[in-house]
């Protein structure tokens, strides 16, 4: 007998009255459900560190760059000379504020002997009046160069007009008395402005190593060597005689920029594509992985690194290490059937094939110490070309995501089937990177370049393969040399 | 790919994989919406809103205890009711016990179309009864508990929508 509530189950009769749109259904549906929530925490953690090491290392640049700002100021009248007083040929420590300058004798040989010959010519011609001073230039002309070095350490170097006078102390150094028969006397020499002809409005400067050297005339015979040391200029810079001065018997410059200037402090932030391969230790891997059906959205990455380098044998070579890490994001997608038998009372018993494309996630992470050897190439004064090679060396490495199991047909986390073997130190991969460098204040560079990393896994577990990357990165930088 | 992987893509967010959950149980959802609700427009919003509390809640479901379809069913029951209250909120109260013993036979022989003209005509509460109890297969006790009223008032409900249908098919139909 038929009964009605066999009737009233009956669904192919309500798919007959009640027809639907089931996409536009589901777009409603989407519409209204809540958004997947990434795992955002461990990026924010990371985005966090990294903002953190990049502000500090922004306010640790920043100061430098105000103090060097500040004696910046006081090198504003390098390029103002001392005068000299031609009728007594000394120098006049009212008008000097100096320090003590070396620069390699080698340096002095090479690029002044005409320079000094020249103007010793000149000299001799413009203070012919003098006799003293014209005998002093016809000496120079004719003595050869190197006897210039000649070192008179019997002379005494005056450098106060007034003996008695006394010592103006503001913002200048002291004067050296002779200590010895036999010594050297050190003094100073000013690089800045040394007009004080109007006393009362006197700009006090404090002496500082400066970057240009004023031209320094000997007055005669009483000083025999000066001795010019820069500490943080070129050397070449020190060279600029373009005053006329008296006489000397040897200068000795010192470039002690290569050892000051050694240093590098360098912030950077890549952005990377890489690939990756695999080589299996056991078994066919495609069993396992089924990579035919994986669809990779895309491989990108960034990396962020801070780095410290040294000048070491040669100024444009210097050796490096730091902190580098690097994240590396892999999409992947997995299209896949399978059948479901519906086998309950609202039901027909009927099959259903259904189709599933699932989107499911890689996250790898390299903490790693570069080690290598930066060679600096100068293309002008603003302007260089930087080459890095190295290798990297393991701190720590993490991988979280998952992967497609073939044999079961299922996602399945990668961290519970597999464990990273090589995540203790040790050798990690090759390190290369090019770049230009701008130098947009005194001791601050910007820096762009391209950047390559190898990196390897070893994984055990289901199966036990290794996982090579090679990534490619473009990126930008900050450093300072100090 | 076993139930378990897809049901734990779905509570991950994977949309693509939420839309063929969809798919696969969007007739059982709408067969239900429809046989509570009689009405397209209505089933239809039954449909969505069960689909949505689904999704939210799947992280709740355990195999253990049933089979996916039974638990979307009775997701969709409750979110059926819901959507009763809402749009006629008054019950009618039910204080006696009546005899709950009505013959249904007249019934039988109407084709689905009618069936449900006729059950349309039934006051919200005494149609929600009837198909739970005739239909769905739910004790009185259930009702009861789903509908927050008294099981005794579920059996009142039942005998009288019972009478109330026999009425209108006799005067539909000119039965005797």
């Amino acid at each position: 007998m038929k009964d009605y509530r066999k009737t009233l189950k009956s669904n192919n009769e309500i798919n007959d009255i009640m027809s639907i749109d089931q996409d536009l259904l589901w777009d409603n549906i989407e519409k209204k459900m809540d958004k997947p929530k990434k795992d955002r925490k461990r990026f924010f953690i990371w985005m966090f560190s990294a903002v953190l090491i990049f502000i500090s290392f922004v306010s640790f640049t920043i100061y430098s760059v105000l103090q060097e700002e500040q004696e910046n100021i006081l090198i504003a009248n390098k390029n103002k000379t001392i005068e000299l007083t031609s009728r007594h040929g000394i120098i006049n420590t009212a008008n000097t504020n100096s320090d003590v300058y070396s620069i390699g004798t080698k340096v002095a040989r090479e690029e002044n002997q005409e320079r000094i010959t020249q103007e010793a010519i000149d000299l001799k011609k413009r203070l012919s009046s003098d006799e003293y001073l014209q005998n002093k230039a016809s000496d120079l002309e004719k003595e050869n160069f190197h006897k210039i070095s000649y070192k008179d350490l019997n002379k005494v170097a005056v450098i106060n007009e007034s003996k008695n006078s006394e010592i103006e102390k503001n913002g200048f150094s002291n004067v050296h008395s002779q200590k010895a028969n036999n010594s050297v006397v050190d003094f100073s020499l000013s690089q800045y402005s040394t007009d004080h002809s109007d006393k009362d409005n006197q700009e006090i400067y404090k002496p500082q190593n400066s970057i240009v050297l004023n031209k320094v005339g000997l007055v005669d015979n009483r000083m025999k060597e000066i001795s010019v040391q820069s500490l943080k200029s070129n050397y070449k810079d020190l060279l600029i005689l373009d005053e006329k001065y008296v006489s000397f018997d040897k200068m000795t410059f010192i470039n002690q920029k290569a050892i000051d200037f050694g240093h590098k402090l360098v912030f950077n932030i890549d952005l990377s594509a890489y690939n990756k391969s695999y080589q299996s230790k056991t078994g066919d891997l495609s069993e396992l992985f089924n990579f035919k059906n994986q669809t990779e959205l895309g491989l990108e990455g960034y990396n962020i690194s801070l780095t410290y380098a040294k000048a070491i044998l040669h100024p444009n070579v210097f050796l490096y290490t730091g902190l580098n890490l690097t994240r590396l994001n892999e999409n992947l997608v997995h299209t896949w059937i399978y059948t479901d038998v519906e086998a309950d009372a609202f039901a027909e018993g009927r099959t259903n094939v259904i189709q599933v494309n699932a989107s499911y996630f890689n996250h790898y992470l390299f903490l790693n110490a570069p080690i290598g050897i930066e060679y600096v190439l100068s293309l002008n004064e603003k302007l260089s070309i930087n080459t890095k090679l190295g290798v990297n060396l393991n701190l720590y490495k993490n991988q979280n995501g998952e992967y497609f199991d073939k044999q079961n047909s299922a996602i399945r986390s990668k961290a519970v089937d597999f464990t990273i073997n090589n995540t203790s130190l040790g050798f990690d991969g090759l390190h290369f990177n090019v770049g230009t460098s701008y130098q947009f204040k005194p001791s601050l560079f910007c820096h762009i370049g391209f950047d390559y990393r190898k990196y390897s896994n070893e994984l055990v577990g289901v199966s036990n393969f290794s996982e090579s990357f090679n990534i490619y990165s473009v990126g930008l930088g900050v450093y300072k040399r100090f | 790919m076993n139930l378990k992987s897809h049901i734990s893509l779905c509570i991950k967010g994977d949309r693509k994989a939420q839309k063929s959950f969809y798919l696969q149980y969007i007739s059982l959802v709408k067969n239900i919406a429809y046989r509570y609700t009689l009405d397209n427009n209505n089933a239809l919003d039954v449909l969505q809103n069960s689909f949505i509390k689904i999704f939210q809640n799947l992280h709740k479901y355990d195999p253990q205890k049933g089979h996916i379809k039974s638990w979307i069913a009775k997701i969709t029951v409750n979110e059926s009711l819901k959507f009763i209250k809402q749009i006629k909120n008054n019950i009618d109260p039910i204080d006696s016990i009546e005899n709950s013993l009505e013959h249904d036979d007249f019934l039988n022989d109407l084709e689905f179309k009618d069936l449900m003209e006729i059950i349309n005509k039934l006051p919200p509460i005494y149609k929600t009864v009837f198909m739970m109890k005739e239909v769905e297969g739910y004790s009185h006790k259930e009702i009861a508990e789903l509908m927050k009223i008294q099981t005794s008032s579920s059996r009142t409900i039942l005998t009288r929508s019972k009478r109330m249908l026999r009425k209108l098919v006799i005067n539909t139909y000119n039965v005797i």
